[in-house]
């Protein structure tokens, strides 16, 4: 994990849909956009459903969705659960949502096991986004 | 960084600062709707179980109701709104901001936030939109229910 190279990359969203208060970040690494990859190759109707709830994400901090869990129980970190995916986020430094990991989900709920590793991913983008804000402020 | 990776970049960055267009906007009124319901839901502390029995419907036909589509009919808006006790009526911004802060359609964003603090976007000409029928202050942080355990992180505000 520790030779990963990561950066991240920020979202600007319509300003139709209003002022934003949370910024929107996802993880680049070693030089691909692994989150935004998998976004890319969804359906025009899957990206379009997913870019507007980013959207309300950004500008409404309380926004309540059943694709939407902000914070997962006995985590740090919450999931954008549209059908079959999931796009996991976390909110760190300065009011800014980072997604950093996808799973596609199969038969049945998401293991324990999973959870877990993905909160070890967790931790380390968010020491890195925190190293990356400080260095590009 | 490739020229595949730096691609996909440009097309993310191009969908996500575009313009919303017409299935966009739907979905935007379809998660404004359920956004207000499950708000209101909460705030009665009307459960599922409560509107699966008021709509006469099982619980999974519920779970199917709120696994939404953009196809969702008006009657099916109107029978939930209802179930839970909400009145739905269909406006538009213009009218929407005349009433909220009496200034002009096309005046500026913090105009048009008005006392609630509540955003509403730039009217468009025509544009439909359902009045939500609960408007709040927000607060920035996670909804109260969604802490299910004590946070120890600094950056998060719970509330």
């Amino acid at each position: 994990m520790l030779k990963l190279k990561v950066t991240f990359d920020e979202i600007r969203i319509p300003l139709s849909y209003g002022a934003p208060k949370f910024g929107i970040f996802h993880v680049i690494v070693n030089g691909r956009p692994k989150v935004m990859e998998i976004f890319d190759g969804l359906q025009e109707t899957e990206k379009k459903r997913i870019k507007r709830l980013i959207g309300f994400m950004a500008t409404q901090p309380d926004f309540k969705s059943d694709d939407l869990r902000w914070q997962l129980k006995n985590y740090q970190y919450g999931e954008l659960k549209p059908r079959h995916h999931r796009f996991f986020f976390f909110i760190s430094y300065r009011n800014n949502i980072v997604f950093f990991d996808y799973l596609e989900k199969k038969k049945g709920s998401v293991s324990d096991e999973h959870y877990e590793s993905i909160n070890k991913k967790r931790i380390f983008y968010e020491q890195e986004f925190r190293r990356y804000i400080e260095k590009n402020s | 960084m490739s020229k595949n990776s730096e691609d996909t970049l440009k097309r993310i960055h191009e969908f996500f600062s575009a313009e919303p267009d017409a299935e966009e906007k739907a979905w935007g009124l379809i998660h404004e709707f359920y956004h207000q319901v499950l708000t209101y839901m909460e705030e009665k502390h009307i459960t599922r179980a409560n509107l699966s029995k008021k709509l006469g419907k099982s619980r999974s036909a519920i779970t199917q109701i709120f696994n939404k589509t953009p196809n969702i009919s008006v009657l099916k808006m109107v029978e939930i709104a209802d179930a839970v006790g909400v009145d739905l009526v269909i406006t538009t911004r213009k009218k929407i901001e005349t009433v909220k802060t009496g200034t002009r359609a096309g005046a500026s964003q913090k105009a048009a936030a008005g006392s609630s603090g509540r955003y509403i976007a730039p009217p468009a000409p025509n544009q439909a939109t359902v009045i939500p029928p609960v408007v709040r202050d927000r607060q920035i942080g996670y909804p109260a229910s969604e802490i299910e355990k004590g946070s120890d992180n600094e950056d998060i505000t719970p509330y």
